[in-house]
């Protein structure tokens, strides 16, 4: 992932032919976690036995990253200088992502 | 018995192609409820299929690898739309990147501790660590450290439609008005799902929790194999 991201930053742009594949395959990304997923049934005894930890760390932690990453930000955000931005380019490409 | 095995095995392609298409039928009527996770019901379909047809996971599975595999692919696909995201990163470069790092440490973290505190086993605390982040890297992740991906993908689901769901008003309670705040806050602590229901309320909004999330998924890749080198001696004492 991170190579391909760097050759696109390089490349400024994404390839023809790259949309046509990464499109679909992202859109119905749902469905190719469904075989793994299901594993879950093999472990349900685990699940019964712990299920306090896995709620409990899934609460948590959701709570820790929003608050977290809000935070941070409120705070750096006006202490740093901001870069106008290329709007024409930013909208094209979240014209571009929205379609799912 | 091979034959057996076989019809078996046959069965997985079609079924889980069905299972997906029922999903998405119920998640579009649903009016795309985030409690219509396509990914959640079409396990469920799945899960009562082998249920139901006494099919043991292990012969499933084998047939539906096909699928599996392509999860990898998608996975080198996500830089795709994090790279049309990236814009938005050039206009306030160092307060984005510090504040989603500090997002996904304190996700990694607090899951970790939380597991430790409340009695959870190696196994589930290795298939917890990563789960803040999008489905496909957290799955990879778990993987190489040695735990549960399944157990991963279902918390992940978890986390994401408990992020979706309380994200914004949990923000709003704590005053964070900032619409960039808050979609950067969405993307980390719950990923795709969290990001589908930022572009439901504005599409700034969509685009800071589709970028936090990608960014994160890069930073949570790095962050937790270093983390664990870290934790695991004094955790296992």
């Amino acid at each position: 992932m991170l190579l391909l991201l760097t050759i696109l930053i390089v490349n400024r742009g994404l390839p023809t032919g790259l949309e046509p594949v990464t499109v679909p395959l992202l859109n119905h990304m749902s469905l190719l976690f469904i075989p793994a997923g299901t594993g879950i049934i093999m472990y349900a005894d685990l699940i019964t036995a712990e299920w306090i930890a896995i709620v409990g760390a899934i609460v948590v932690s959701t709570l820790a990253a929003l608050l977290t990453t809000a935070a941070t930000f409120s705070v750096l955000q006006p202490m740093t200088p901001e870069i106008a931005s290329t709007t024409d380019q930013t909208e094209a490409a979240v014209k571009g992502d929205t379609r799912d | 018995m091979i034959d057996w095995l076989t019809t078996e095995t046959l069965s997985s392609l079609p079924v889980t192609l069905l299972a997906y298409c029922l999903a998405l039928c119920v998640y579009h009527l649903s009016g795309k409820s985030t409690l219509a996770n396509p990914v959640l019901l079409g396990m469920v379909f799945v899960i009562v299929y082998l249920w139901v047809s006494n099919t043991p996971y292990s012969a499933y599975f084998e047939g539906a690898r096909i699928i599996h595999l392509l999860l990898g692919t998608a996975t080198v696909a996500l830089a795709v739309p994090l790279y049309m995201y990236i814009e938005h990163l050039k206009r306030s470069m160092l307060p984005i990147l510090v504040s989603v790092f500090s997002g996904a440490l304190a996700a990694a973290l607090t899951a970790t501790v939380t597991v430790a505190l409340l009695g959870g086993s190696k196994l589930t605390l290795l298939s917890l660590v990563s789960k803040s982040t999008t489905t496909p890297v957290a799955m990879a992740i778990t993987e190489q450290m040695g735990g549960l991906p399944a157990l991963t993908a279902v918390a992940v689901i978890i986390t994401g439609i408990l992020g979706a769901i309380a994200g914004l008003t949990v923000l709003r309670v704590v005053g964070v008005t900032n619409p960039r705040a808050r979609g950067l806050a969405m993307g980390v602590a719950a990923h795709g799902i969290g990001t589908a229901r930022a572009f439901q309320i504005d599409p700034e909004l969509g685009a800071y929790s589709g970028l936090a999330m990608g960014l994160s998924a890069v930073f949570t890749a790095l962050l937790v194999p270093l983390l664990w080198y870290m934790l695991n001696p004094l955790l296992t004492g």
